[in-house]
């Protein structure tokens, strides 16, 4: 998994963030083309929608952009950004949860994104399946364990950051992953042998 | 799921825990001969490859922000608001909602001897409510207090320091000074998060914002309807409906724009 920034920015990041601070958008967008796929992304698991997922990632950048005279410089851009994104997804959730949501496969009348150069028309069935399922299996688990999962799964962060991100304790996060764990188990282990 | 080894809860920590070194070796140990445990950790190896099938897609588009874009709108204002401001919001909407029902309730149609009469009477003057420099106020106010809450808690911290200079030596006074850069530190931290902490409150405010619109419309539209009824219940000819529904538009129009302008009664 990728960790692009497990450490205070350095280099060109800082210069760009510096450069937001005193309001200059060109710096600002060269962190937005940095980051924009892992928002989008975390956006779109969380969410499984993409137009709600590409507004999120707008107001994440927006917010960003707002707010980034706040941000420290010794502290992590990432863990930050990651902050903002999830706590919009977690709104967006907690308000749609009374909502009947169409589940995220089913807006691709053509096919998933990304899936079209699996070869093979069975693999691609065979793909399309499991990822219905990985979606249906991430829907089951309260926005708050698919914060923490998207975190540790998808983003590779440690138990530690992930409590620093949603501001909860580490015993918190842990007890939400492995309660989380127990779900998905149940739901995609059989998988692997060919369901 | 029943638990048939003591391990098998704590087992999948291999996968997802940086372990010491002593208890990795000993779960390593244990897992050689437990058949249980092995099993587990095969799930758990399953479900991550499963999670994992989902890769990373392109963006649909780029998120770049524009200096026009990085002004404050409405629900970016709305964002920033504290829970109380936001509350003061969301009465401000229910006071526009209850001003357009009271508009509504207004009309109303009696027969004379001159035929047919609707008319509209406002109870009372109907305030004028500017948005924008609503929204501006509120920010700026909510800003103001949190950065103010942040000084005077530092001021406060730095006369009691000041208080105590006299009796401390320098090793003492250098390490006072550390721990309150220190506080300062957390104390802007915390500020941070509290602004993001408010800004996860938007799209409830924005929702409210748009079901007052959409409340509207909808107002509007039995306004229109209830003439319509009027008119096929044969009470006053077509031209006239058309004549009315027109002069209803228009004053519904007026009224958003200034409500003072409206008049009380047509015929």
């Amino acid at each position: 998994m990728k960790d692009r920034s497990t450490a205070q920015p350095r280099g060109e990041e800082a210069s760009w963030i510096r450069a937001s601070q005193k309001g200059d958008t060109t710096a600002f967008n060269q962190l937005v083309l940095k980051w924009e796929g892992t928002v989008f992304n975390l956006a779109l698991r969380m969410l499984q929608d993409t137009e709600e997922a590409e507004e999120v990632s707008q107001e994440v950048f927006l917010s960003a952009f707002r707010n980034i005279g706040r941000f420290q410089l010794r502290s992590r851009f990432s863990t930050w950004l990651y902050r903002i994104a999830c706590n919009k997804c977690l709104t967006r959730l907690k308000r749609s949860s009374r909502e009947k949501r169409v589940p995220w496969e089913e807006g691709f009348s053509n096919g998933i994104p990304g899936l079209s150069l699996v070869g093979g028309q069975e693999k691609l069935v065979w793909e399309q399946e499991r990822r219905a399922r990985v979606t249906r299996a991430i829907s089951e688990l309260t926005p708050e364990q698919r914060a923490v999962v998207e975190l540790r799964i998808y983003q590779d962060r440690k138990f530690d950051e992930i409590a620093e991100i949603l501001e909860v304790p580490s015993s918190t996060v842990k007890s939400r992953f492995y309660a989380s764990l127990t779900v998905l188990k149940d739901r995609l282990a059989p998988l692997a042998s060919g369901f | 799921m029943s638990t048939q080894c003591p391990y098998q809860d704590q087992i999948s920590s291999l996968l997802f825990e940086d372990l010491d070194s002593s208890l990795r070796a000993e779960y390593e140990g244990h897992l050689e001969g437990c058949l249980v445990c092995r099993q587990e950790l095969e799930r758990c190896r399953q479900t991550l490859e499963a999670l994992q099938s989902w890769p990373e897609g392109p963006v649909p588009r780029h998120f770049f922000v524009s200096d026009s874009g990085a002004n404050l709108g409405l629900s970016s204002a709305i964002s920033m608001l504290s829970p109380v401001w936001k509350g003061a919001l969301a009465a401000a909407a229910l006071l526009a909602v209850t001003l357009l029902a009271t508009f509504a309730s207004g009309l109303h149609v009696s027969a004379s001897s001159r035929g047919l009469t609707v008319g509209w009477a406002p109870p009372e003057p109907a305030p004028v409510f500017d948005e924008e420099s609503f929204q501006q106020q509120l920010v700026l106010a909510l800003e103001q207090r949190l950065l103010l809450r942040e000084q005077q808690l530092l001021e406060r911290v730095r006369q009691e320091l000041s208080q105590l200079e006299g009796s401390l030596d320098r090793k003492q006074q250098a390490s006072l000074k550390s721990a309150v850069d220190g506080l300062q530190g957390r104390l802007e931290t915390q500020l941070d998060a509290q602004l993001l902490d408010v800004e996860s409150g938007v799209d409830e405010v924005a929702l409210a914002v748009h079901s007052l619109s959409e409340l509207q419309s909808r107002a509007l539209q039995l306004l229109n309807q209830r003439i319509d009824l009027i008119a096929i219940g044969g009470e006053i000819q077509g031209s006239q409906s058309d004549l009315l529904i027109n002069t209803l538009i228009e004053m519904a129009d007026l009224r958003e724009r200034n409500p003072a302008r409206i008049e009380g009664e047509m015929k």
